[in-house]
Order: C-alpha cells, then sequence, then structure tokens
C-alpha cells in the first residue's frame, strides 16, 4: 500500500512541477465552462445549491470534479489555482491505472516510461487540470474500469455488478468514453464460462450506474444538443476535418483560441504520436488477424 | 478484441458527430495504453518491438517536455490574468450592477471573476443557471444606467453602441449601453425602468 502511495504521489508530483512554468503564467486562466463550475462550487460552499449535473444539462456528472475542488477552495477561497490544480489528482490517478496495467503485463521499467509520458504529455498537458464536466474523471473511472475487467478478471456477481455500476457512471461523465470502455469490460468478461449470472450482474450495475445520477437530474433544461448525425453532408464534412481532427486532439493545446504550435516540438510530437497509432494498429491487425 | 473494438468507437464515432470537437477523442489517448499495455504481454511482439516501442516513447516523453518547459507561452483562451484584472478593477470602479455580455461564455467568466458580486447575462433570456441571468436582468430593468455592455474588443460594434467608455484591447466596455442597440443585438426580456407593481398603485393618476 505505502508503495502505491509512493508511486502515485511521484507521478502527482511530476504532473504538477511540469505545468508549473503555465500554471504560475497570466496565461493560466478559466474558460467559461470551468467558470460555470467554479460559480457552482461557490454555490455548493454557501450552502446555496448543490449540482450534481453541469447545469441546464442532463448529462456531465461534475460531483467528483467539485469534491476534488473543496479542500483547496476551503482553505484559500475559489479561484484559478484552487479549483483547476486539483483536477490533477482524477488525472493522475487514472494514469495510475495505466501504470499498474503495464506494470503487470511487462514489467517496472516500461511501466514508468508510459506514466511519465501519460503525465507529461501534451495531448493532456492542459486537459489533465480541466474542471470541465468529466474529462479528468472520466479517464480515471475509464482506466480503473479497464485495469480491473483486464488485469483482475473475476467472475463473482458483487465485482460485475460494480463494473457495470462504473459503466452507468462513465456514461454520465462522458458517454463517448462508456461505448470504448464497455468493450474492455465485456472482453473481460468472455473469459468466464458461466457467463449468465455475472451478465446479469453488469446489466443491473449499469442500470444502477445509470439511475443514481438521474435522481438529480435538475428539472430545468437548458443545452440538449443533438450529438450523432446521419447527414451526408455533415459526414463528407466530419471526413474532411478527419485527420486535423484527430492531430489538434493529440496537440491539445486548443481550446477556443487557435492551436499552440509556437513550440518546435508541437508539430514533431503530432506526427510521431499519429504515425505510432497508426503502425500500432496496423501491427495490432496483423498480429490478431493474420491473412491466410 | 477488446482493444480493436474500443478503437474502432474512437475511430468511428467523429464521423458522426454533429459538432466534431477534438476534446471528443481524448479517449483515443486512455484506450491506446490498455492497448499497448495488452500488446506488451505477448512475448513475440515484445521481444521483436520492445526498443521500438520503448525509443518511441521516449521521444514522445522528450518532446512533450520541451513542449512544458515553454508552459509560459501556451495560451488557449483570448485573455490572460491581467486583462481581466483590468476588467474587474474598471467594472468595480464604475460600480457596476450587471453586465451584458455579447460573447456566449464570456457572461460566466466575468462572473466567476467578479467572485459572485455582478450578475452577468448573455443574450437570451434562458441560460444555464436562470437565476443569475434573471438577476441580471432585474438589475438592468430597474436601473439601466447601472448596467455595462462587455464586448471582446473584436466584437465590439462601435456604430451601434458608440465608442467604448473603456477598453484594453481585449475588452471593452460600454457602461449605460442603450436600449436600442441591445435590443437589435438580440439581448431578450429587458424593460428599462421598469417598476415594481406596488410602486404603481403611488403614482398620481395621469403619469
Amino acid at each position: 500500500m505505502l508503495n502505491h502511495l509512493r508511486n502515485f504521489f511521484a507521478l502527482l508530483v511530476l504532473a504538477l512541477l511540469i505545468r508549473l512554468p503555465h500554471v504560475l503564467s497570466e496565461h493560466f486562466v478559466l474558460d467559461s465552462d470551468e467558470s460555470v463550475l467554479g460559480i457552482c462550487l461557490r454555490f455548493m460552499m454557501e450552502g446555496a445549491q448543490v449540482y450534481w449535473l453541469f447545469p441546464g444539462q442532463k448529462y456531465g456528472l461534475i460531483m467528483p470534479e467539485l469534491l476534488a475542488a473543496l479542500p483547496l477552495a476551503w482553505l484559500w477561497d475559489i479561484n484559478a489555482m484552487t479549483i483547476k490544480l486539483p483536477q490533477l489528482f482524477w488525472f493522475v490517478l487514472g494514469a495510475y491505472f495505466i501504470f499498474l496495467m503495464a506494470k503487470q503485463k511487462s514489467n517496472s521499467r516500461f511501466a514508468w516510461v508510459v506514466a511519465i509520458l501519460l503525465v507529461t504529455c501534451s495531448t493532456w498537458f492542459l486537459w489533465g487540470m480541466r474542471i470541465r464536466g468529466g474529462y479528468v474523471t472520466a479517464f480515471a473511472l475509464s482506466n480503473a474500469l479497464i485495469y480491473l475487467s483486464i488485469c483482475h478478471p473475476s467472475r463473482s456477481p458483487l465485482r460485475m455488478a460494480l463494473l457495470g455500476f462504473g459503466l452507468g457512471l462513465l456514461f454520465h461523465l462522458q458517454a463517448l468514453w462508456s461505448i470504448g470502455t464497455a468493450f474492455f469490460v465485456l472482453v473481460g468478461m468472455v473469459g468466464n464460462r458461466k457467463m449468465l449470472n455475472p451478465l446479469g450482474a453488469v446489466l443491473l450495475g449499469i442500470a444502477v450506474g445509470w439511475l443514481v445520477p438521474n435522481l438529480a437530474r435538475p428539472d430545468y433544461l437548458f443545452y440538449d444538443p443533438q450529438f450523432f448525425t446521419f447527414d451526408p453532408q455533415r459526414i463528407a464534412g466530419n471526413v474532411t476535418i478527419y485527420v486535423s481532427y484527430f492531430e489538434r486532439n493529440l496537440n491539445g493545446l486548443y481550446l477556443h483560441g487557435r492551436a499552440y504550435t509556437e513550440s518546435w516540438a508541437t508539430q514533431p510530437y503530432v506526427l510521431t504520436m499519429r504515425n505510432a497509432c497508426g503502425r500500432g494498429m496496423g501491427t495490432f491487425n496483423r498480429a490478431n488477424f493474420p491473412r491466410p | 478484441m477488446a482493444s480493436v473494438g474500443a478503437m474502432a468507437t474512437v475511430f468511428v464515432v467523429p464521423l458522426f458527430l454533429v459538432s466534431a470537437a477534438p476534446r471528443y477523442a481524448l479517449p483515443l489517448f486512455s484506450f491506446l495504453f490498455p492497448a499497448l499495455a495488452i500488446l506488451m504481454e505477448d512475448r513475440v511482439f515484445a521481444h521483436r518491438f520492445k526498443k521500438w516501442v520503448a525509443g518511441i516513447l521516449i521521444l514522445l516523453t522528450g518532446l512533450s517536455m520541451t513542449i512544458a518547459l515553454q508552459g509560459a507561452q501556451i495560451t488557449f483562451e483570448d485573455y490572460t490574468t491581467q486583462d481581466m484584472g483590468e476588467l474587474m478593477e474598471y467594472l468595480s470602479e464604475e460600480e457596476v450592477g450587471a453586465v451584458l455580455a455579447n460573447n456566449a461564455g464570456l457572461q460566466w467568466q466575468v462572473m466567476f471573476y467578479a467572485n459572485g458580486d455582478i450578475p452577468a447575462r448573455n443574450r437570451p433570456i434562458h441560460d444555464r443557471i436562470p437565476a443569475l441571468t434573471q438577476h441580471a436582468t432585474r438589475v438592468y430593468n430597474a436601473d439601466p444606467q447601472k448596467a455595462a455592455l462587455v464586448e471582446l474588443s473584436w466584437e465590439y460594434d462601435e456604430e451601434a453602441f458608440g465608442p467604448p467608455s473603456w477598453s484594453n484591447g481585449i475588452f471593452s466596455i460600454r457602461l449605460a449601453p442603450s436600449y436600442e442597440a441591445l435590443t437589435k443585438l438580440g439581448f431578450q426580456g429587458l424593460h428599462p425602468n421598469e417598476r415594481r407593481p406596488e410602486e404603481r398603485i403611488f403614482e398620481p393618476a395621469g403619469i
């Protein structure tokens, strides 16, 4: 246990240190969604209102992010540092589950290389500190569920119910993460011969996990966007920006303003990531689906 | 199989998104490493590609750290803490009671940095937290002279509102903006100098 705490703390310190030049700069400000959550935290601390979901929406579970920010905000009042920096806890927790996964599947050295890349990477440099309605918390929960499914498979109904509950919550944090994570969880289950009981437990867990945040659903709905489309024109538009969509995501340093490209290292980082993903997927496919 | 399925969702979903914001691809980074860990469990793969994988990961870490060391220059919003501080100082000096922000989202930043002391609203009468929008509207309706229009400087409409009362190049403020221009801009629910019903009871007849 002490070992876990020491490793986790080491990653947390590294994640913080690497961000210090930005955190101490005049560019460390809040965007509009972060400001909304800051206001929610103020309401919560004043006892005026408690928000479980992002205000005006029926998705986006924000309570875990608000709870992480609460201690520092209580000690030093609400400001950009006291609400954004605590989010590193969720982000590093997610990275730590990947560390444990890599350690079990390979070795300790490989695990450290992966973990150090994760906490320092450009892709999550800003997003690791964002209090923005479920991104860091989805990262943590998704990796915890994948770790449990892949590294510690068990057919105990309690474990399965827990995984299902996690998937239900993950849907409320960031729905897009829940689909991919469900693949890892379900494949982790396929190894079990006696599928019926665990499957029932997973479904029950999903139902409960989905229901809990819904009980706190606000009666006021302001933002209820359509997420998916099958309009051919829109799909064609998405095809044209497909590569740039991933490149900007891998860059990570963007939001309402332009993507940050001033550092000479930005483009090599994005291109290396992009090519590594492509090569990796190709190798994986060849290894798992060999040509006859 | 799990990795392929999970990665497929990351690569297929963006084609069908109404708004393909890059942040929706963040799961890519989450699923990539479990997939890599599973790959590394395969001894043949690990033996053949271990050095390559390690090399790429170390290269990426080095590049990331180089970017992070220049973190003081990384911008993702239009304003800096100094810009916002100047805005807050001016609003406080002028004892502005409510802010009307044309830029969707700016109203939240104003309210956050004003520590909840100045209510702010955007054009629609409905917003994420109705009580705050109603509060800003009430302050304006009671006394429009206490309200201010806050705009990003490059979005400020000088023709409609006249020269700004204050500007620092990022934010521009017009104190007591004209009702006609605000309505033309799309601000809903403004009724300047609206008095409460109980005040009207005592008005002399004929006025």
